[in-house]
């Protein structure tokens, strides 16, 4: 909390000048960036001015550490513990914003000093989507699933093993139509697809004005509109798995306890629908704030012959030594047969490398014996693979972990 | 219910909603990067691993599931 020792508090606050209408601060919140003009921390002589529509103004309270034009600042929000205001604060100034800028406690901005005299100007870098996704995953940490046991549900369904009332099963069949086959994974344009439907991109493809036929998030929100919240506590059918900045690992299937009367089921839909979403959100963030261009989280449920599983997909890219880019895409999927299974290939060029883990070591010693398998696929598509390793003694190496999220769990 | 209204009015609010009342960053969401930068290489050996991994679940003895 901000002490009141380091700063001076304004002599005076105006509102902005007549042209910053209420329609022209919504026009700045539409922008890319927000830029905030200060004024010269002279102590009882406080000015305001406007430097261009839209904008907002701040007013410096304090001596200045701004000295130099062009620098890039961290400049923390932080709450006034007398008024309750909200302020930025850097080093040992603070500076008041206009309340109409939606600001939170606890967020950290970049900013680049645009000028210093004869008033301070400073321009907030564009970082506004990762703040947001900074405060989607604080909310979606405790609530987030795993996917398993809604799978579970549906799988119950499609098996009629389990009564569900119309609507419930409506809202399961919702879901079951958003599932791609296992054959489609299996060539790369068909992983591709399915990729781009695990709901990932559902806001990208739609602010693009091309939503997807097929989208998990649509199918997921779809389901659960108008779904009452459980009104009793649900227990999880299956632990949480690790969350989606925590590496992958594969999740094996969950088990729905029987009998359960439709209420109950429905309860548990609508439970178990809230958790996945959150956890889609969270996968969005994380990808998010992962590194711009060169990071991605997804997770691709599919149909499979004994029924729907769930594929972890972790992708990203790394500067080459020779310039030439090196990809990274990790793998965790759980299997009947084999158990909990793990890859990580690591692409440089024509190069491929391959390390591989299996829970079970009769699991991992059978991956090794049909490595021929393997070998003959990455040739077939011009690749070469360099070094594989099938029997690794621990899960692969978690690609890149952003390390924006240690901020999070603070 | 009508289910193909009520995803449209779900869509419409997750993604063009104002950030003032966006607390969840669903706008900044629909700003992650696409998957074209992703070079068709990488999933053709995702794919790969894939196929891979089903041929050896075929194959395996039922011994394995234990």
């Amino acid at each position: 909390m901000l002490s009141t020792a380091n700063r001076t508090r304004p002599q005076s606050q105006k509102s902005p000048g007549p042209g910053a209408s209420a329609e022209a601060i919504r026009g700045a919140k539409r922008r890319s960036y927000f830029r905030f003009l200060g004024f010269r921390p002279i102590l009882g002589s406080v000015k305001i001015e406007i430097a261009q529509q839209p904008s907002s103004a701040i007013i410096a309270t304090a001596g200045s550490s701004v000295t130099r034009t062009g620098a890039v600042i961290e400049i923390a929000v932080i709450r006034d513990a007398i008024t309750g205001n909200l302020l930025l604060k850097h080093g040992d100034t603070v500076y008041l914003p206009r309340p109409d800028l939606p600001l939170e406690e606890g967020e950290r901005w970049r900013a680049r000093v645009i000028q210093t005299h004869p008033h301070l100007i400073l321009e907030i870098q564009d970082d506004r989507p990762h703040a947001m996704a900074r405060r989607a995953l604080r909310k979606h940490i405790a609530s987030q699933r795993g996917m398993a046991p809604l799978l579970a549900l549906l799988h119950a369904h499609e098996r009629r093993q389990l009564e569900f009332d119309p609507d419930t099963r409506q809202r399961l069949d919702i879901i079951g139509a958003a599932l791609p086959a296992r054959s489609l994974l299996s060539g790369g344009q068909g992983l591709r697809s399915a990729a781009r439907a695990s709901g990932l991109w559902h806001e990208a493809h739609i602010a693009e004005g091309q939503p997807l036929q097929r989208d998990l998030k649509a199918a997921l929100l779809k389901a659960s509109r108008d779904l009452k919240p459980a009104s009793v506590p649900v227990s999880p059918l299956n632990p949480a798995p690790p969350l989606p900045d925590a590496g992958i690992e594969p999740q094996p299937p969950a088990q729905v306890p029987q009998p359960h009367d439709s209420a109950s089921l429905q309860a548990m839909l609508s439970a178990e629908l809230s958790g996945v979403l959150a956890r889609l959100t969270m996968s969005q963030a994380v990808t998010l704030l992962g590194g711009g261009t060169s990071y991605w989280h997804l997770e691709i449920p599919f149909r499979d012959r004994d029924g729907p599983r769930i594929l972890q997909v972790r992708i990203d890219c790394e500067a080459g030594h020779d310039d030439v880019p090196v990809w990274h895409v990790g793998l965790a999927l759980h299997s009947a047969r084999l158990g909990g299974v793990s890859a990580l290939a690591t692409i440089h060029g024509d190069s491929v490398s391959i390390t591989g883990h299996a829970d079970r070591a009769a699991a991992g010693e059978l991956l090794d014996r049909s490595q021929t398998i393997l070998h003959q696929a990455v040739e077939l598509l011009g690749a070469k693979l360099m070094r594989c390793t099938l029997n690794a003694a621990k899960p692969p190496a978690p690609t890149r972990m952003p390390a924006s999220l240690l901020d999070i769990r603070a | 219910m009508n289910m193909d209204q009520t995803l449209r009015e779900a869509e419409v609010r997750t993604v063009y909603g104002d950030p003032a009342s966006d607390p969840e960053g669903t706008s900044a969401l629909a700003r992650i990067p696409s998957d074209a930068v992703i070079p068709d290489r990488v999933f053709d050996v995702a794919a790969a691993l894939l196929a891979y991994l089903a041929a050896v679940e075929e194959g395996a003895p039922p011994s394995l599931s234990r």
